[in-house]
């Protein structure tokens, strides 16, 4: 399309001159209906060129009726100047509207901008202030835990923590929507090896230590440019989930391959599968596994965050499941060089 | 750090120049007696000064409390100006714990100003906020800088102040 504002608005004032040329090669066909093509012609300028090239077009327009395309009745013919009257003004009505519309399309888009930045405003607000005394709560249960007192005190600590936990998992989730929804999420991007990177995330957490298994397809380095936290967060969710829906005492396959240009982490475990129903909408908000299995609850929004922060770092996930045997998430992430100085992250220290 | 299989726990554990050996945190519980293991986990930080600054009082409270039960000596301010304020007053601390938001100074241009003025002493920089800048401010403060994100829980405080203090000490 073409951008310039002065260049359409000239262009669709002169379109009464193409309609001009086309009715004066085809006049025996319509010289009843002097005003014909020019109506399109009059659209065409108001729509594209603004006010001034719809008002131009028309006025241009009718210039060029009378003087070179006069019906066979003569131009003062009633019928004639009636003709007209209706033209002028359907211009006048073509570039009134069209200006309407556009002035409508920009204060629905200032709406939406404000609604996103509102948005935006909102979910700082949760990060933050939310975030507080759900700490303050995490903290104290620990430090209970941590004095001596009888089993049952114990378990009451243990239990206020883990609520504190899932609470704080729960801001932290709808914090990354928003950002991943709003186009808002920053990375803190450096060189990583990726295969030492899984290798960290899938150490950091016991119980996905116990049952993964991590192969690389290669010996060399893969490098990636990613941020080693989100990247965590996203890989470790999926192995959380597998270690969650999958066949317990199971073994969880984690290989990585290099493709020609990107690297493909695949997650593989046995167990029930998921529903084929629900593998279409698995990746949306909010979304969730109606399977009696289902043993925790959450936010709806775990595969979502992941994939948003997947796409983020330019690369992309897939799933593939088969029902009572084993389900497959695939990430590929596009692949950066390998850096230049030895000054380099390899994973989180 | 690594980890280590105790009956029903998974628990980490790091060597350090502690007396009651090294053990940071107990991942999932023990189904056992209590007592016979928290007389070595109360003490976890050596006895040394530390000044904690956060505006929001809870928070103030709740971190200065737990590194007070972990062993060290607390002093509390509760805005930028007051941490710089109560550093050069009632100073030397081995350890500043700071929020980053903070009315009219935040932790990091504290910080910095500190750094300026030719002080090294390590600090904890906290913050719920998810900008990707803060990373990179803490970084500008150098190796004795590190992030925590809110929230954290008492492990997480405990082996990021062992790790900082036992590697500046």
């Amino acid at each position: 399309m073409i951008h310039s504002k002065p260049t359409r608005a000239l262009l669709g004032a002169g379109s009464p001159l193409v309609a001009f040329a086309v009715q004066h090669a085809a006049w025996s066909a319509v010289h009843h209906f002097t005003c014909l093509l020019f109506y399109p012609a009059v659209f065409l300028a108001s729509w594209v060129g603004g006010v001034f090239s719809g008002l131009v077009a028309t006025s241009l327009s009718v210039v060029l009726v009378l003087a070179f395309l006069p019906p066979p009745e003569g131009n003062t013919d009633p019928a004639n100047l009636l003709s007209l009257g209706v033209f002028i003004g359907m211009g006048v009505l073509f570039t009134v509207f069209h200006e309407r519309l556009r002035n409508a399309n920009q204060r629905a888009a200032a709406a939406w901008e404000q609604v996103n930045r509102l948005r935006e405003e909102w979910a700082a607000v949760v990060a933050h202030d939310l975030q507080q005394p759900i700490n303050a709560i995490g903290i104290r249960a620990d430090l209970l835990l941590r004095t001596p007192a009888s089993d049952a005190q114990h378990e009451d600590a243990e239990q206020i923590r883990i609520a504190a936990k899932r609470l704080s998992r729960m801001a932290r989730d709808l914090l990354d929507a928003s950002q991943l929804e709003a186009n808002r999420m920053t990375l803190a991007r450096e060189r990583l090896d990726l295969g030492r990177l899984v290798r960290e995330i899938v150490a950091r957490d016991p119980s996905i230590a116990l049952r993964a298994r991590v192969s690389d397809s290669t010996k060399e380095p893969l490098w990636i440019d990613g941020d080693a936290e989100r990247l965590e967060q996203a890989v470790g969710n999926i192995l959380t989930n597998a270690v969650k829906y999958g066949e317990p005492s199971t073994p969880i396959d984690v290989r990585i391959d290099q493709m020609r240009h990107r690297v493909r982490i695949s997650i593989a475990n046995q167990g029930p599968g998921i529903d084929p129903e629900l593998v279409p909408t698995l990746f949306q908000r909010y979304a969730r596994s109606r399977a009696a299995t289902c043993r925790t609850k959450g936010t709806g929004l775990g595969l979502y965050i992941t994939k948003g922060l997947v796409e983020a770092h330019g690369g992309r996930i897939t799933v593939e499941s088969i029902p009572e045997k084993k389900t497959t998430f695939r990430i590929t992430l596009p692949l950066a060089e390998a850096p230049q100085t030895d000054t380099v992250a390899l994973g989180r220290s | 750090m690594h980890f280590v299989r105790i009956g029903e726990t998974v628990a980490a554990y790091v060597n350090g120049p502690f007396p009651h050996g090294g053990l940071i945190s107990v991942m999932g519980r023990v189904a056992g007696v209590p007592g016979t293991w928290d007389a070595r986990v109360t003490h976890m930080l050596p006895p040394v000064r530390v000044l904690v600054a956060d505006d929001d009082p809870d928070m103030l409270r709740t971190v200065a409390d737990a590194l007070d039960r972990l062993g060290t000596t607390v002093v509390r301010a509760e805005s930028g100006g007051e941490l710089i304020e109560k550093l050069v007053d009632e100073g030397p601390f081995a350890l500043v714990v700071t929020d980053v938001g903070m009315p009219w100074m935040s932790g990091i241009q504290a910080m910095y100003a500190v750094r300026h003025a030719g002080l090294e002493t390590p600090v904890i920089i906290m913050t719920a906020l998810a900008d990707a800048r803060i990373p990179e401010d803490v970084q500008r403060l150098g190796a004795r800088a590190v992030l925590l994100r809110k929230p954290f829980d008492l492990a997480a405080l405990e082996s990021t102040a062992v790790d900082l203090l036992s590697r500046t000490s």
